[in-house]
C-alpha cells in the first residue's frame, strides 16, 4: 500500500520492494502477519531510503501515520522515543515491540549502567545495519496486533533483514561520506556586551561597575564554537554478497560506520556483519538461518544535563561560561568559578549557585567510553507435515556484552582534587523457543479457512559488576587502575525474566470479500507472577473491491473497509517491581561506618499487567490501477488498568507506590495517502501522512493529582498527573512581569521582591503567591504529525525530499533559566540582554536566584522538517558495462538542512527525560542535532 | 496406488505422532522460571532470621536518623531540615538565602505545603516505619535473650524519641505501631496528644529498662539507658511534670558516667565526638569513604565567603549573636564574623555559627564529622536545674550547683579563667527559672531545642518579635506546625490544626 524507497527508485528496471512481496514473506513468517495487500489491518509498511541514519528506528519519523518519533539528543546513536497512538502507561514503557526476522528483539534500553558513562543511553538498535533492513512493517491496532498479547498494547514493528539480493545482483558495494555541522547555536552575549551588562547591573545594585573599558575585550572567547571539531566526518561502509544454488541461498553482509561526534570527544564506531541462509533440505523440510553480529565503541561527554540536575554539562557550560575568560591562563587551563578582573583575566570567586566548569576542558579531559557486542542467532525450521499444515518451529539466541569505562579528572572538581574512575561490566543474555502449526485450506473457491497456533518461552538474565573509584593522588592510570582511588564503591546486580505463552488465529474468509479473524494469546510473565492473561481481538474486512460492482471498475481498484476490537497488554514495569526492597545502609557510629538493612520501596503484590481495549476502524481507496491510495483509520484505545506512582501517606513510611491507579484514553484519526505517476520520462511519487491523537487521563484512583516532575535546574513538580488532562501536562505559574519594588505585589511566601525581579501571576487573589496558582500550561504531546515524501525520476536522475513535523503541543525550553539567569560568572543571551533593557530598571545580578517553573519557559514545539533531500544520478548502462558493473547509482543526501518553528531553542525535536511518559517535551543542554551532508556510491556487480 | 496411498497415510500419521509427542515435550508447563527470584535484591521475604538481621535491622533505624542513606529520599531525621527549622522557626537563625520554605519559616509566613516540614514529617514516619518493622519481627527471631532486650530497647527508644518530635511540633499525630506492610493500614487518623505521649513514656521506659549504662568499642554511641532516663526527664519537663523530671534528670547525673568537658570548644571537636558530655547524639563522621555520613552543619550554615562547600544557607539573629558576654567562652565557639586563611588572608563576613566546625581536623570543611547532639550532659543539668526550682519554689543548692557547673565551664578559655559569667546566688523562684532559661539559650544554641523551649516557655511570639524586628507571630497559629498538606492531599481522615 505505501512504497518503498530501496536503495534503487520505482519506475527503473528494478522494482523495489511492494506489498505482493510483503505477501509472499508472510506465508513463511515468523508470526502470523496479516499482509499489506489484504488492506484488512491497520499495518503499515515504512519507507527505507538512503538516509544518513545510524538506527532503524530512525526511519519510522514522519513515514507512518499514528507515530510520534522524538530524537532525543543529537549525540550519535542516541535512543529514540517511540509512541504509535500516544502514551498508554504513565510509569513503565511506551515504546512498541520490535519483532526482527520473526523474534521479539528485547527492548532493555537500560543496558549501558546508569553513572558510569556520560550522555544518553545509547539507542538498543544500533546493532542492527539499516542497509541490512528490507522491510519494516507497523502494526498498530489490536485486530493485528493481540497476537503480541501482553507486549502489544504500544504497537508492533515487524522488521525483515534481506536474505538475497535482487535478481542479477551477487555483490552490492555502498560507501557513504559527509561532513556534519551543528544545526544552530545560541545568540550569547559576547565579551563586550557581557561586561556592559555586568557594569550595568553593578551600577543598578549601587556598586561600582567593574569594567572601565568594556569594548577593549572585543567579542571575548566563543564557548559555543570552541568546543565543536573543525571537522566532524561521518564515513559508512557497506559490502555484502548473495549466492547460492538452488537448495541454499546465503547473503553476507559486513558495514563499518565511523561517524565523529560535533563536540569534540564524542565518537561513534560500527562494525556490523550479518549471515543470512536459507536451505531447502528436503521437499518438506526447510530452514533458515539469521546470524547478525554489531559491535559499537562510543566515546560520549556530558551532554544533555546528563553529569546531575543541575545543567552541569558540556552544552550548557559552552553558552554560559564566561566569554571574558581565555581558554588558557599562562599554560593553566581556566577551570571553575572565575569572573574576570578589570583585565580580563581569571579571578576566583565564590562558589555560585550554577557553576559550570570550562565546557571545553570538561569535554577533552573527560574520559567516556562505551564497548558492545551483541550476538544473535535465530534458527527458523519448517516442515511440511501435508500440504495444507505446516509445523515451524524457532530457536533464537541473542547476547549482549557491554563495558563501560569513565574518568573525571580532579581539576573539574569544586574544593577537591579527587579525580573520580569507573567501570562496568554487563551480560545479557536472551533465549526463544517457539512452535507454531500452520493450517491453510480452501474449502471450495468461496471458502479459504487458515488457523494458526503454537506457543513460546522466553527468557532473559542480565548480569552486572561495576566498581567506582575516588580520589586519584595520581591520575595517570586513570579508570585502567581503580586501585588507585583511595575510595572504591562495588556493586553488582543480577536479574531474570520469563515468559511463558500460547497463541493463536483463525482466519476465514468468503470469496476474497469478506474476512473473519479471531486472534488470542495468553501469556505468563515472571514479572507479575499471577500466572496466564488472556488477550484476544477480533477483526473484520469488507473488501468491496472485490465484489461484482467493482471488480471491473474503471477508476475504482480497490476498496475495502475493516473493523477491530479487541484487547492487549502491556508489561510496563521492570522485573522485580512487585516487591517490598530492603537496602543498605551506612550511615556512622562512633567514627565508623555503621551497616543496616533500611526499607527502600513498599512492593505491590497486586500489580497488574496494563489491558488496553482498542477499536479501530479503516478503510482503504485505491484509484486508478493504485496510482492513488488513501488510507483513513479511526482508533480508540481505553486503557483501564494504567500504572503510576501513586503517593502514599508520610505515615507509612514511603513516598510512593506502583500501582495500576489510573485510566487513559487515546483516540485519533490517521490518514495516509501515495500517489504514484509516471508520464513518459518522468514518474513521481509521493506519500503524506497524518496522525491526530487526542490523549487524555480518564481517572486517577482517589481523584489525586499526582504532581511529578523530576528536578530540572533545581525545580521540581512541573508535571501533573489528573483526570481530564494530557500526560506530561506541564503545570506552572503564569509570568507577570517585573516587579518595580515596593510593596502591593503578590509575591511567594518569604520572597522579597525587588525592583527588576520576575512576577507571577495571584490567580486567586489570595495576595501570596503558591501552588494554588499554578495552571496547566499544556501538554508536551504533539496533537497531530506529519510526514510527506515526495521523489521525481527522469532519465537517470532522482530527486527526493522528506519532510516531518509535530504540531499542536509545548516544549519547556528549561535553557532559559540557565541563559537568562545572570551572575556575576554565567553569560547570558543576547534575546535576554534585549529584552532586559527594554524593561527598565534591568533585572538585579544575583547569586542565588530562586527560580520557577512558568509559563517563562513553555514555548509553541510545532515544527516542520525538511528531514532529508537528495539528489541521485544512475550511470547508464553502456558506461557500466566498462567496469562489469551491473548498477551504479551517485547521490548528494543531507539530513535536517531547514526547520520551520516558532520554538526559540536550537531543536524542538528533542526530549531530556527521553522517553519517560510523564515528563516529555524538555530541553535541556541537548546535543545539538547535525546538518549532516553526505555524498554516496552504490555499486553492484 | 492402494499401496502409496498406504504409505502416504501412514505417513501422515507418523509426522502427527511425532509432531504431538514433540509439541508435548517443549510446550510450556508450570515451571519455576516464573516464579520470581531476585537474588541480587534483599526482599523482606529472606530477611528477619538471624541474630545479625536483627542487628542490621536496628541499625538502619540509626541511620535515618543521621544519613538516612537508605532514605529513598536522602538524609535522615537530624541530617539538616529538622535543626534548620527549630533554628528559623525561632529567635536564634534566619534564612540566608531565598528559598521560600525557608524564609517561610524565619519570617512566620508558613503554611502547611513547607517542604521543609513535610520533609521532617516523612522523615520521622520511616524512622518509625523501621522501628516498628524491628519490634515486630525481632521478637520472632531465635537469639540471645539479652541481645535482644537490648535491640528491643534501642529500637523502642527510637521509636519514642520520634512520636516526642512529632507531638511536640504537630499536637495530635497518627499513632502508626505497626510497620506498613501492604495498602492496608493506610487510611489513619489523628491520635490524641494524651495517647501518643502515654505511647512516648511507655517506650522511653521499655527502654529505660532494657539498655545498659555504656557500650563499648563499636557500640560507643548507640542509646543507653541513661539517654532514655535523660528523654524522660524532658518529655516531664515539657509537660511540667517538675518532680519527674527532676527525678529522671537526677538519675542521668547519678549514673556516674557523664561530665562536662572541662572547655566548651572542646565539645564540638571531632575527636570528642561521643564524650563523657554526650547522653545521646546523632553520629556523623569525618569518613571520606562514603561521603552521606557526614553531618550538613558545615555546607549549610559557614559563611559562602568562606569560599569552601558552605553556603549561608542558614544563620544566626543578631538577636542571639548579641545576647552574649564577650568574654562568655561560647560567644567565639559558637559564632565567627572572620576567618583567617593558613596565607594569612582575612575574610570577614555577617555572624555565622561556627562551633559545628572542627577547622582544625577538617580543613576544608567539605563534609562535616560533628554529631548532631540530641542530649548534652549540659542541658540534663539544666533541666535538673529548672525542675528543681519547680518543685521546690526556690532554687535549692543543687539546682544552683546545677547551673553554675554550664556556667563556670563557660568562664574557662584554654584552661584560664575569664572574669565573666558569675556563680548565681540569692534569687527567687522567678529570677532563677528567667536565668535557667537564659542560659539554655546560650549553651545550646542551634542544637534544635530552641523551638520547643520557646514553646514550652510560652514566649515564641514574644521573644521572635524582638529577635525579628517587623514580623509579627500569629500565636494561635504557630503554637504547632502544621500538617503537611501532601498528607492531608492523600488521606482525607487528617484533619488539619488551628490557623491552617
Amino acid at each position: 500500500m505505501a512504497f518503498l524507497y530501496a536503495d534503487y527508485l520505482p519506475g527503473q528496471d528494478v522494482s523495489p520492494i511492494d506489498s505482493t512481496e510483503l505477501e509472499q514473506h508472510s506465508s513463511d513468517r515468523g508470526y502470523f502477519i496479516l499482509s499489506g495487500k489484504s488492506h484488512d489491518a491497520a499495518a503499515v509498511k515504512t519507507n527505507l531510503n538512503f538516509r544518513g541514519v545510524n538506527t532503524i528506528d530512525q526511519f519510522l519519523q514522519g513515514t507512518v501515520a499514528g507515530i510520534t518519533a522524538v530524537e532525543n539528543s543529537g549525540q550519535p546513536a542516541t535512543e529514540i522515543t517511540l509512541q504509535i497512538r500516544g502514551i498508554h502507561t504513565l510509569a513503565g514503557n511506551n515504546q512498541p515491540l520490535f519483532i526482527i526476522d520473526g523474534i521479539p528483539y528485547y527492548d532493555e534500553t537500560d543496558f549501558s549502567i546508569s553513572g558510569t558513562t556520560f550522555g544518553p543511553p545509547v539507542s538498543p538498535f544500533t546493532f542492527i545495519n539499516p542497509n541490512d533492513i528490507e522491510s519494516i512493517t507497523v502494526l498498530k491496532d489490536a485486530g493485528a496486533t493481540a497476537i503480541y498479547g501482553a507486549r502489544a498494547t504500544n504497537g508492533v514493528v515487524i522488521v525483515r533483514t534481506k536474505r538475497k539480493l535482487s535478481a542479477d545482483q551477487k555483490i552490492s558495494l555502498k560507501i557513504k561520506v559527509g561532513s556534519q555541522e551543528p544545526i544552530g547555536s545560541y545568540n550569547m552575549a559576547n565579551a563586550t556586551q557581557f561586561a556592559e551588562f555586568l557594569n550595568q547591573a553593578h551600577t543598578n545594585a549601587g556598586e561600582p561597575a567593574p569594567y572601565s573599558n568594556p569594548t577593549k575585550f572585543g567579542v571575548g572567547t566563543d564557548w559555543q564554537n570552541i568546543i565543536y571539531r573543525d571537522q566532524a566526518l561521518r564515513q559508512e561502509y557497506h559490502l555484502s554478497i548473495a549466492g547460492g544454488t538452488e537448495k541454499i541461498s546465503f547473503l553476507l553482509s559486513g558495514a563499518y560506520l565511523n561517524q565523529k561526534g560535533l563536540i569534540i570527544g564524542s565518537n561513534f564506531q560500527r562494525a556490523n556483519f550479518r549471515a543470512n541462509m536459507d536451505a531447502q533440505i528436503s521437499d518438506r523440510f526447510s530452514l533458515q538461518n539469521s546470524l547478525n553480529f554489531g559491535r559499537i565503541d562510543v566515546n560520549s561527554v556530558a551532554s544533555d544535563a546528563a553529569s546531575d540536575d543541575s545543567g552541569i554539562d558540556v552544552i550548557s557550560g559552552s553558552r554560559i561560561f564566561n566569554p571574558l575568560l581565555p581558554y588558557q591562563q599562562n599554560g593553566a587551563v581556566t577551570a571553575y568559578h572565575f569572573i574576570a578582573d578589570e583585565n580580563g583575566l581569571p579571578t576566583p570567586v565564590l562558589q555560585s549557585s550554577v557553576a559550570q566548569p570550562n565546557p571545553l576542558l570538561l569535554a577533552g579531559s573527560t574520559d567516556s567510553k562505551l564497548t558492545t557486542t551483541r550476538i544473535s542467532n535465530y534458527l527458523h525450521l519448517k516442515y511440511d507435515l501435508f500440504s495444507a499444515l505446516t509445523l515451524h518451529g524457532t530457536v533464537g539466541l541473542d547476547g549482549i556484552f557491554n563495558e563501560e569505562y569513565a574518568f573525571v579528572p580532579g581539576l573539574l572538581f569544586f574544593g577537591t582534587s579527587d579525580g573520580l574512575g569507573s567501570g562496568s561490566k554487563m551480560e545479557a543474555l536472551k533465549f526463544i523457543n517457539q512452535y507454531y502449526l500452520d493450517y491453510h485450506h480452501a474449502f471450495s473457491i468461496d471458502h479459504t479457512l487458515n488457523l494458526y497456533a503454537g506457543f513460546s518461552t522466553e527468557g532473559y538474565r542480565r548480569e552486572v559488576l561495576s566498581g567506582r573509584s575516588i580520589g586519584f593522588d595520581n591520575e595517570t592510570l586513570r579508570y585502567y587502575s581503580l586501585t588507585v582511588g583511595q575510595q572504591k564503591t562495588l556493586f553488582s546486580d543480577i536479574s531474570d525474566w520469563s515468559m511463558r505463552s500460547f497463541f493463536g488465529t483463525a482466519r476465514y474468509s468468503y470469496q476474497d470479500i469478506y474476512s473473519l479473524s479471531v486472534t488470542a494469546r495468553a501469556d505468563a510473565s515472571s514479572t507479575f507472577g499471577d500466572g496466564y492473561h488472556l488477550f484476544s481481538a477480533t477483526s473484520f474486512s469488507y473488501n468491496l473491491g472485490n465484489t461484482e460492482v467493482l471488480k471491473n471498475h474503471d477508476k475504482i481498484s480497490s476498496l475495502v473497509i475493516r473493523a477491530s476490537y479487541g484487547s492487549t497488554g502491556n508489561l510496563a514495569v521492570k522485573p522485580y517491581s512487585r516487591f517490598t526492597l530492603l537496602n543498605e545502609s551506612n550511615s556512622a557510629l562512633n567514627g565508623a561506618t555503621l551497616n543496616g538493612i533500611g526499607l527502600s520501596r513498599l512492593g505491590n503484590q497486586n500489580l497488574k499487567i496494563e489491558r488496553t481495549n482498542q477499536l479501530n476502524l479503516g478503510a482503504h481507496l485505491g484509484l486508478a490501477k493504485e496510482k492513488l491510495q488513501l488510507d483513513l483509520d479511526f482508533y480508540q484505545n481505553k486503557t483501564s488498568n494504567a500504572i503510576t506512582f501513586f503517593p502514599l501517606a508520610g505515615t507509612s513510611g514511603f513516598d510512593y507506590i506502583l500501582s495500576n491507579a489510573a485510566s487513559i484514553s487515546n483516540q485519533g484519526l490517521e490518514l495516509s495517502t501515495s500517489l504514484n505517476h509516471n508520464l513518459g520520462a518522468l514518474s513521481w511519487n509521493s506519500q503524506l501522512i497524518v496522525g491526530v491523537n487526542k490523549n487524555q487521563i480518564k481517572s486517577v484512583e482517589n481523584d489525586f493529582h499526582i504532581v511529578s516532575g523530576d528536578s530540572i535546574v533545581g525545580i521540581s513538580g512541573w508535571s501533573i498527573i489528573q483526570s481530564g488532562h494530557a500526560a506530561s501536562t506541564f503545570i506552572g505559574y503564569q509570568a507577570d512581569g517585573l516587579s518595580v519594588g515596593g510593596s502591593g505585589e503578590a509575591s511567594f511566601a518569604g520572597q522579597v521582591l525587588n525592583s527588576g525581579d520576575q512576577k507571577y501571576r495571584d490567580l486567586n487573589k489570595d495576595g501570596v503567591i503558591n501552588s494554588e496558582d499554578q495552571i496547566d500550561l499544556g501538554s508536551a504531546l504533539p496533537k497531530m504529525t506529519l510526514g510527506f515524501y515526495s521523489q521525481w525520476c527522469y532519465k537517470g536522475f532522482d530527486l527526493t525530499i522528506g519532510l516531518q513535523g509535530a504540531f499542536g503541543h509545548k516544549m519547556a525550553n528549561v535553557n532559559r533559566l540557565l541563559l537568562e539567569n545572570p551572575t556575576s560568572e554565567n553569560n547570558v543571551s543576547v534575546e535576554y540582554l534585549n529584552e532586559a533593557g527594554k524593561s527598565l530598571p534591568l533585572p538585579r545580578l544575583q547569586t542565588a536566584r530562586q527560580q520557577y517553573f512558568s509559563d517563562l519557559v513553555i514555548e509553541n514545539g510545532s515544527y516542520l522538517r525538511l528531514k532529508n533531500c537528495t539528489v541521485g544520478y544512475e550511470l547508464p548502462q553502456k558506461l557500466l558495462n566498462r567496469f562489469s558493473a551491473s548498477k551504479c547509482r551517485v547521490y548528494l543526501t543531507a539530513e535536517n538542512l531547514l526547520t520551520f518553528t516558532k520554538y526559540t531553542g536550537l531543536d524542538p525535536d528533542v526530549s531530556h527525560f527521553r522517553s519517560s511518559p510523564t515528563q516529555q517535551g524538555v530541553d535541556l543542554g541537548s546535543y545539538p542535532k547535525s546538518k549532516l551532508i553526505q555524498m554516496g556510491i552504490n555499486l553492484d556487480f | 496406488m492402494n499401496e502409496k496411498r498406504h504409505i502416504e497415510r501412514s505417513g501422515i500419521n507418523i509426522n502427527l505422532i511425532f509432531t504431538i509427542i514433540f509439541l508435548v515435550i517443549f510446550s510450556p508447563h508450570c515451571d519455576k522460571a516464573l516464579e520470581e527470584n531476585p537474588r541480587s535484591l534483599l526482599t523482606n521475604k529472606v530477611f528477619y532470621q538471624t541474630a545479625n538481621d536483627a542487628l542490621l535491622a536496628v541499625n538502619a533505624t540509626y541511620d535515618h536518623l543521621g544519613s538516612g542513606t537508605s532514605n529513598s529520599d536522602f538524609g535522615g531525621v537530624y541530617f539538616n531540615n529538622f535543626w534548620a527549622i527549630q533554628a528559623l522557626a525561632s529567635d536564634e537563625g534566619k534564612s540566608g538565602r531565598p528559598e521560600p520554605n525557608a524564609v517561610q519559616l524565619s519570617e512566620f509566613r508558613y503554611d502547611a505545603s513547607n517542604l521543609m516540614v513535610q520533609d521532617v514529617w516523612e522523615d520521622l514516619y520511616k524512622t518509625i516505619n523501621l522501628a516498628n518493622l524491628a519490634i515486630k519481627y525481632i521478637p520472632t527471631i531465635e537469639m540471645d535473650d539479652g541481645l535482644k532486650g537490648r535491640f528491643l530497647g534501642e529500637v523502642h527508644f527510637i521509636r519514642g524519641a520520634m512520636y516526642f518530635d512529632l507531638v511536640r511540633m504537630f499536637g495530635d499525630v497518627p499513632l502508626q505501631l505497626q510497620p506498613t506492610e501492604d495498602l492496608s493500614i493506610l487510611s489513619v487518623v489523628r491520635s490524641s496528644t494524651e495517647e501518643v505521649y502515654t505511647q512516648v513514656i511507655e517506650d522511653l521506659k521499655l527502654a529505660e529498662r532494657n539498655l545498659p549504662v555504656r557500650y563499648t568499642g563499636a557500640d560507643i554511641g548507640r542509646a543507653t539507658t541513661g539517654a532514655a532516663s535523660g528523654y524522660l526527664a524532658r518529655v516531664y519537663l515539657t509537660h511540667q511534670e517538675w518532680s519527674l523530671a527532676k527525678e529522671h534528670a537526677k538519675k542521668v547525673m547519678e549514673l556516674g558516667v557523664y561530665r562536662l568537658l572541662s572547655d566548651y570548644a572542646a565539645v564540638f571537636k571531632i575527636a570528642n565526638n561521643n564524650s563523657e558530655e554526650v547522653v545521646f547524639a546523632t553520629n556523623f563522621t569525618l569518613n571520606n569513604d562514603a561521603i552521606w555520613e557526614t553531618s550538613q552543619f558545615n555546607v549549610r550554615a559557614l559563611p559562602l565567603a568562606l569560599n569552601r562547600n558552605s553556603n549561608s544557607w542558614e544563620i544566626p539573629t543578631l538577636d542571639v549573636y548579641d545576647v552574649f558576654d564577650d568574654l562568655d567562652r561560647r560567644k567565639e565557639v559558637t559564632f565567627a564574623t572572620t576567618f583567617t586563611e593558613k596565607d594569612g588572608t582575612v575574610l570577614e563576613f555577617a555572624p555565622h555559627i561556627f562551633k559545628y566546625w572542627d577547622s582544625v581536623a577538617e580543613p576544608s570543611a567539605s563534609s562535616g564529622g560533628n554529631d548532631f547532639f540530641n542530649l548534652r550532659y549540659a542541658d540534663i543539668l539544666l533541666m535538673y536545674a529548672e525542675a528543681a526550682n519547680e518543685v521546690s519554689g526556690m532554687p535549692t543548692a543543687e539546682a544552683y550547683e546545677a547551673i553554675n557547673r554550664v556556667r563556670r565551664r563557660a568562664r574557662f578559655a584554654n584552661g584560664e579563667e575569664r572574669n565573666v559569667l558569675p556563680d548565681l546566688i540569692g534569687l527567687n523562684q522567678n529570677e532563677f527559672r528567667e536565668k535557667v532559661w537564659q542560659e539554655r539559650r546560650l549553651e545550646l544554641v542551634w542544637e534544635g531545642h530552641r523551638w520547643f523551649d520557646l514553646k514550652r516557655q510560652a514566649r515564641l511570639k514574644s521573644r521572635v518579635e524582638a529577635a525579628k524586628p517587623g514580623i509579627t507571630v500569629d500565636e494561635n497559629k504557630y503554637i504547632l506546625f502544621g500538617i503537611p498538606q501532601r498528607e492531608r492531599d492523600i488521606n482525607a481522615n487528617l484533619s488539619q490544626n488551628p490557623g491552617y
